[in-house]
């Protein structure tokens, strides 16, 4: 690892933040080496993709790099990733045909044991789901986000999160019913 | 509110959790950052280089229609005899005033049908 990689490495999010907001291109690839799993992964739950999430994720932190000016303060940078992640995948839902992948989509039988495995098929299941209802139930279980902050997030009336959340969760309990059984042991 | 989450779904997705680092998607992130700057570089060169041969050919044309605009503006809708009357009513009895007037209208029309 060079000096700079490592100085840039160890340095705090904001420092970070504040360094690409002027400019800094090394500061702003730390931030995104940083936060890409995170991104990529929101992404990936979203669209059930892998190579989709990674275009999406590109796309993104491009939205970033040219909106950091404008972010009024570096220590809200992580809520201010997430609305524009959110949004990537908002407009992309608005200019694709959702129903396009739906189709491709496998029975869910065996329950998987390692980390890998449970992931595919939790994409899987989350592809059967409504985009909204998807979009709620990522929000909710993935970034552990509240009914009320959801709401804030999407402009969806509260009430309408809870019921799309409640009858999601149920829809993917039915899914993913073969893991009912087999409790999830897993192997990293 | 309550949020409630199923425990069962909840502990599928803390396993599934987050994808692997890729350490190769910085670097593509920014050669792609530097992709589309060189595009908006080529973009302003091209509306630059196009501007400059509009103004080169539209100088002489451009130049005698501002001279005309600057002297057809100002001028009086209704002769008034009397200076300081013409003076004093100059920002109304003009063909800028009839302009602006004509402007104003449009867009409150526009609003009108349009919004």
């Amino acid at each position: 690892m060079t000096p700079d990689r490592d100085y840039y490495g160890k340095s705090p999010e904001a420092l970070l933040v504040e360094l690409a907001r002027s400019g800094d291109r090394k500061a702003f690839g730390a931030l995104v080496a940083r936060r890409e799993a995170w991104v990529r992964s929101l992404m990936r739950r979203c669209c059930g993709d892998a190579t989709l999430a990674d275009d999406l994720g590109q796309q993104v932190f491009l939205q970033v790099w040219s909106a950091l000016p404008r972010l009024q303060r570096a220590s809200r940078f992580g809520s201010w990733l997430k609305r524009i992640a959110v949004n990537t995948w908002l407009q992309y839902l608005r200019k694709n045909d959702p129903l396009e992948r739906a189709a491709a989509i496998d029975e869910l039988s065996t329950p998987k044991s390692d980390a890998a495995g449970i992931a595919m098929d939790l994409d899987r299941a989350l592809a059967r789901l409504g985009d909204t209802p998807r979009l709620c139930i990522v929000l909710s279980y993935h970034e552990g986000m509240t009914h009320d902050e959801i709401a804030a997030f999407t402009k969806l009336p509260a009430g309408t999160v809870k019921s799309h959340i409640r009858r999601g969760s149920q829809q993917l309990r039915d899914l993913l019913s073969a893991y009912d059984e087999a409790a999830p042991e897993v192997s990293q | 509110m309550s949020d409630e989450r199923d425990p069962t779904l909840q502990e599928l997705f803390d396993i599934a959790g987050n994808v692997e680092h890729d350490d190769d998607f910085p670097a593509r992130v920014m050669a792609k950052i530097d992709a589309e700057r060189r595009q908006v570089l080529a973009g302003w060169a091209v509306a630059g280089l196009v501007l400059l041969a509009v103004g080169w050919f539209l100088y002489e044309p451009l130049q005698n229609l501002v001279f005309g605009l600057s002297e057809l503006l100002p001028s009086q809708l209704i002769d008034l005899d009397t200076e300081w009357a013409s003076q004093l009513l100059a920002p109304i009895n003009s063909v800028a005033a009839l302009v602006a007037v004509g402007y104003f209208a449009f867009r409150a029309l526009y609003k009108k049908v349009f919004t």
